[in-house]
Order: C-alpha cells, then sequence, then structure tokens
C-alpha cells in the first residue's frame, strides 16, 4: 500500500490571506452599511390626529356645512350617507397625515330590510352602517354612489353594492370592510375594531403606539 | 492649441477611436439619438425644474408644499411651458425607446454579438418608465396622490416581505410625510444616475460593436463598415435632428396640456380623481390589473398572493422576462453584420406583432370602467371579453401576419417567374426584386 504524500503548507499563502481578508472586511463593512436602511422605514412620530380610528372615537361630520361637528344619528335619513372622520375624546379630530385616507369612513343610513349579508348586523345600530371608502383592490378612495346605488372604484372599474358593500363588479377581491358602532346619546361611536382589515393601513397597534408629539 | 492640447491629453486618439464612428445612413437609426436628445432636454429643463420646486408635503395655505410650489412654478415667465417640455420629452423619450427597441427586434440587431446591449436597452426602458412615474408624481396632486397610493400597495402586495420593502421606498405607510422627499430624491438623483451610466454603456457598447449594416452596406462594400463619421458629417445631421425634435416638443407644449395640476387640485381624499389613468406606457399594467380575475389568489406559507401580486408584478414580470429572452432565442454560432429584413424572418415578424397586439388589448382593458360607465359592456362580461381578446386576437394576428408575408412572397415569386419566361421586366418587377 502506498500513501501519496502531501505537502502541507503550516502557512497559508500569501494570495490566499489577501483575498480572505478583502472578503471578510468588505462583508462587514457591506452589512454595517445595510444599518442605513432602517433609517429609511420609519416615521417616529405620530400625532394623535394621525392615529387610525379606534374604539371609543365620535365620528363627525368629514365635509359639508356641517364640517366637524358630531354627526346625530337621528337626523340621518333612510337611504342617506355622509362622509365623516373619527374624533377623540377631546374632540380632536383624526384627519390628519396617513389618517386622512384611512380614517375617511362613509355613514350610512338604511331601511332595515336592507341589511342583509355581508353586513353584519351586530356591529350597526339603529339602520346605520360605517363602511370604509378604500377599495379592497388597489386602494384608491372609491366615487359617489352612482345611479345604480353602486359605489365605483375609478381606477379598475371595480363596483361594490351601496347597501351592503358587497362586490358587484370585479376585479375587487373583498367586499368594503364594516366598522362596528353604536349610539351613545346623541353621538355614533366607534365599538370596535374592522371586521376585516381595510388595505394598505398601517395595523391597529402600529396606530396606538408609537410616541406622541 | 490643437497641437498644445494633443501633446498633453493624446486628443488625436480620442478623436480616432470615437469621432470616426462610423453612422449608417438610415431613418431608422435616428430613434435611439431622439431618445438620448430627450433624456439631454429631460436633465436641463428638469435642472430648470428642480431649482423652484420644493419636496415638502408640509400645508401652506392648505394645500402642500410640493403643490404649492408647482403653482408657483405655473406662475413664473414660462414656468407652465417648461413643465410640459420637460413633461412631453418624457413621454417622447419612452415612445421612440419603445419604437427604438421594434427597430432592433425586427431587424435581427438582438443577435450574436450584440445581446448585452438588449439586454442593457431593456434595463434602460425600465428604468426610463421608472423615472417618469417619480416624476409625474412629484407635483402632489390629486392624480399624484391616487397614483402613489396604488403604487404602494403594489409595492405592499410582494407577499412576506413587501411591507418592509413598502415602508423603505416610501418612507414608511402611505400617504405619510416623507414619501414626496423620497420620490424627489428618486426621480432627480438615483434613477437619473443609474440612467446616465446605463446610457454610456449601451453607446459604449454600440461603438464598439458598430452598429448593425443596412443592407445597401453589403452591396457597396461586403463585410466593411460603411456609414458617415461622427465628425464631421453625422454632426449637423443630429443638430437638425435635434432642432426638429426640440421644436416639435415645442410646438407639442405651446398647444397641448399635459398634467394640468390645476384641474386636478390638491390631495384630496374624501373627492378621487374619476376614472384616473396612468401614463399610456403604463396603461396595459393598469389592464391586467382591471381583469385579473380575484379568485386566483391564495395564502401559502403565510404570504399572501393577492391580485394586485399577480396584475401588477408578476404578469409584467413574465413580460419582461420574455423580452429579456428574445437573444437567448437564436442560437446563430456567427457575429451578425447585416440587418435582416423583417419579412426574411417571418416568425420573428408574426411573434412582435402578436405582442403589439397583446400590449393593445390590454391597453384597453386599462380603460375597462370607462367602457362600463359608456356602457360598451356590462359589468359581468367585461372580464371574459378581454380574457377571450387576450389570447384570440395575439394568436390571429401571429398566423395573419404570417399568412400576409407568404402571400406577398408567392406573389413576388410569380414575378419573377414571368420574368424570366417573357425576358422583358416591367417597372415595377424591377423594384420589387430590388427591395
Amino acid at each position: 500500500m502506498t500513501t501519496k504524500a502531501r505537502k502541507v503548507d503550516s502557512e497559508i499563502s500569501r494570495r490566499k490571506f489577501v483575498t480572505g481578508a478583502i472578503g471578510i472586511t468588505s462583508g462587514v463593512a457591506g452589512i454595517s452599511l445595510l444599518s442605513l436602511l432602517g433609517g429609511l422605514t420609519a416615521k417616529k412620530f405620530i400625532s394623535e390626529q394621525e392615529k387610525m380610528i379606534s374604539s371609543g372615537d365620535t365620528l363627525v361630520h368629514a365635509d359639508g356645512d356641517n364640517k366637524g361637528q358630531p354627526i346625530d344619528p337621528s337626523s340621518l335619513k333612510d337611504d342617506q350617507y355622509f362622509l365623516a372622520y373619527p374624533a377623540d375624546k377631546d374632540g380632536k379630530i383624526r384627519d390628519q397625515g396617513i389618517a386622512t385616507k384611512f380614517n375617511a369612513v362613509m355613514v350610512l343610513k338604511y331601511p332595515a330590510d336592507k341589511l342583509v349579508e355581508p353586513l353584519k348586523k351586530e356591529a350597526t345600530a339603529s339602520g346605520i352602517v360605517v363602511l370604509t371608502t378604500v377599495c379592497t383592490h388597489a386602494g384608491c378612495t372609491i366615487g359617489a354612489r352612482d345611479k345604480e346605488h353602486n359605489f365605483p372604484c375609478g381606477c379598475h372599474g371595480s363596483k361594490f353594492n351601496g347597501y351592503t358593500g358587497a362586490v358587484v363588479a370585479q376585479p375587487a377581491p373583498l367586499p368594503l370592510p364594516q366598522l362596528p358602532i353604536k349610539i351613545e346619546g346623541n353621538k355614533l361611536v366607534v365599538a370596535g375594531n374592522w371586521l376585516s382589515p381595510v388595505l394598505g393601513a398601517p395595523k391597529t397597534e402600529g396606530a396606538t403606539q408609537e410616541v406622541k408629539v | 492649441m490643437n497641437q498644445w492640447l494633443d501633446d498633453r491629453l493624446h486628443i488625436s486618439r480620442l478623436n480616432d477611436k470615437f469621432l470616426r464612428k462610423a453612422f449608417p445612413v438610415h431613418h431608422s437609426f435616428f430613434l435611439g439619438e431622439i431618445t438620448l436628445f430627450s433624456l439631454i432636454i429631460l436633465i436641463l429643463t428638469g435642472i430648470l425644474l428642480a431649482l423652484s420646486y420644493e419636496p415638502s408635503t408640509q400645508l401652506v395655505n392648505g394645500v402642500p408644499a410640493a403643490y404649492a410650489s408647482v403653482l408657483r412654478i405655473n406662475s413664473l415667465p414660462f414656468g407652465d411651458m417648461t413643465r410640459r417640455i420637460h413633461h412631453w420629452s418624457a413621454n417622447i423619450m419612452v415612445a421612440a425607446a419603445v419604437v427604438h427597441m421594434f427597430r432592433i427586434y425586427f431587424s435581427g440587431a438582438f443577435k450574436r454579438p450584440r445581446e448585452v446591449n438588449w439586454w442593457i436597452g431593456m434595463l434602460l426602458l425600465i428604468f426610463t418608465v421608472l423615472t417618469a412615474v417619480t416624476g409625474y408624481v412629484l407635483p402632489d396632486d390629486n392624480f399624484a396622490f391616487t397614483t402613489l397610493g396604488v403604487i404602494y400597495n403594489i409595492t405592499h402586495s410582494i407577499p412576506w416581505i413587501g411591507d418592509i420593502i413598502a415602508k423603505i421606498a416610501f418612507a414608511g405607510d402611505f400617504p405619510g410625510q416623507g414619501v414626496i422627499s423620497r420620490f424627489y430624491g428618486y426621480h432627480i438623483m438615483l434613477l437619473p444616475l443609474i440612467l446616465l451610466g446605463t446610457t454610456a454603456a449601451h453607446m459604449l457598447i454600440m461603438i464598439k460593436q458598430k452598429h448593425t449594416q443596412p443592407m445597401y452596406a453589403a452591396k457597396l462594400a461586403y463585410k466593411k463598415i460603411v456609414g458617415v463619421p461622427l465628425s464631421t458629417q453625422q454632426t449637423p445631421i443630429m443638430i437638425i435632428l435635434l432642432l426638429l425634435q426640440a421644436g416639435i416638443i415645442l410646438l407639442f407644449s405651446a398647444f397641448i396640456p399635459v398634467h394640468p395640476v390645476e384641474v386636478f387640485g390638491p390631495p384630496d381624499v374624501l373627492n378621487p380623481v374619476a376614472n384616473i389613468k396612468p401614463d399610456w406606457y403604463l396603461v396595459w399594467i393598469f389592464g391586467v390589473l382591471a381583469i385579473w380575475p380575484p379568485q386566483l389568489s391564495f395564502t401559502f406559507a403565510g404570504g399572501e398572493f393577492n391580485t394586485e401580486f399577480f396584475g401588477a408584478l408578476v404578469i409584467p414580470g413574465v413580460i419582461i422576462g420574455l423580452m429579456m429572452a428574445v437573444p437567448l432565442l437564436d442560437r446563430a454560432k456567427e457575429n451578425m453584420y447585416y440587418a435582416e429584413a423583417p419579412t426574411e424572418h417571418p416568425k420573428r415578424l408574426a411573434a412582435g406583432i402578436a405582442f403589439c397586439t397583446l400590449m393593445l388589448v390590454l391597453s384597453v382593458a386599462g380603460y375597462k370602467a370607462d367602457l362600463l360607465q359608456a356602457k360598451v359592456m356590462s359589468s359581468d362580461m367585461a372580464n371574459p371579453i378581454f380574457w377571450v381578446l387576450s389570447v384570440v386576437l395575439p394568436i390571429a394576428a401571429y398566423f395573419a401576419t404570417l399568412g400576409i408575408v407568404r402571400g406577398i412572397k408567392s406573389l413576388r415569386e410569380a414575378d419573377a417567374r414571368e420574368t424570366l419566361a417573357h425576358g422583358h421586366p416591367t417597372e415595377t418587377t424591377a423594384h420589387s426584386a430590388d427591395d
């Protein structure tokens, strides 16, 4: 039996050392530069008025003559709908920054027989339903109710049923998310979180975390 | 002076290497130049606009500072004109790049050894479109607001990593405060740098590899480079072309407004722009989004594969991948010298026509919302109609092209036989034999 003699050099060659050194240092430098990306993502401070809609908020008129006034549930007539923003306990309206888009909701008053699936009846209060204005397809804001009583989306032609928020015309994949509400005195109050997620909205814990300015 | 510079910098070697570059004399070779000139006009007008633009979403008198600054630019002498020139040049640049690509494709100029330049050209096209899109969101009007919202949700739709990527790209959730300054950085710094670098590579490789030669060059001097040198003969041609192009852009800008920010108004969530469309070169992606069936969405291992991911990223990705793969379809071992006549390669021609047909069908699908409104089709039938059309029409276009090319060929062969038989060629057959 023969064994091949192998020459083992205890020292590594110069080329190997230089290659290894360059590799390790540039790797470390590259990884440490990644930390720069961390600064690209986050917005550090979220003011009270930029927070997402949350339980206990009062709904106020978003436009029109009564802008900023709390919506009086008894003043709503059948088939009527308003755009609304939430206001916190101190009356600060949450309609700034990111909240401009995701806190804009529709307050609709229905005749009782129109309260059908996919609406959740337990999330309504005396015929009043609150739906999002954000289309479930690509996150565009849907337009005003048309003659056929549908909400059309101006981006890709989706349509939602003007009563239930159900999809009438695709490509929208899901019905408009619904927000549970209750009536306290003569005010409409948010009673919980969205029943299904609103497309593109930051997660709710993100809305209430963060530092106050 | 020349001698003094040459002693120190060896200018004459530069002259030999680049300035004597031979340009083939054929009008279709102007397309790349038009793209380049558009880029130059864009950079010049872009510098002017950047001097007065304010990339901020801070509210000034109730409107974002960016929007206010665009209104201020409009009020400057020739301010609105500068914006229009910038926007029109962007449209013309994308159009010229696309037609340039068609010229390369139909004449087979992507073949060995020019594959690398085809890929670089594709990157140029992609980055040109990205630059254009980041540009038209900068006015921060209601149009830009809706566009940004859609782009954000498209980015967000990437399974698993979409959320973090969207937050990095848009400076947090959308609509946030940092998004306009972030896109300003992309539009005036990051993307132009990439564009200029890629353009330089594209042109250096072109100079190194030479243009494909038009067929007449083969008759003049086989396998020799035929053309006029950049200095001095091609230069006046280029100057005339640049002036002509600038004139046409000025004419367009003077009479046809683009992106009138006053009409769209500042961002207003409660009153979205009705039937919004992206610029023409992205309407096909918009169309895919509008007709992609939501039933095909699914969740896999915690990642959501939704309509937007398929419609705006997967399908366009597949189409761009196909375009990238074009040079791989050719297996020639020889280097290519001469531009080929499209009709000599009917299958390639037909595939290209079929591709254009598909793009057209998808672009029409981008107008689905308007078609529904005009009651051209019902909302139940719209998607099936577009699904069928996007399969049937390209296939029909493919075979129609093949048929037409073969028909013309057989007619010409019949003509040639007749000429042989009778021995006295008529005027017309002499021409067709030349072609």
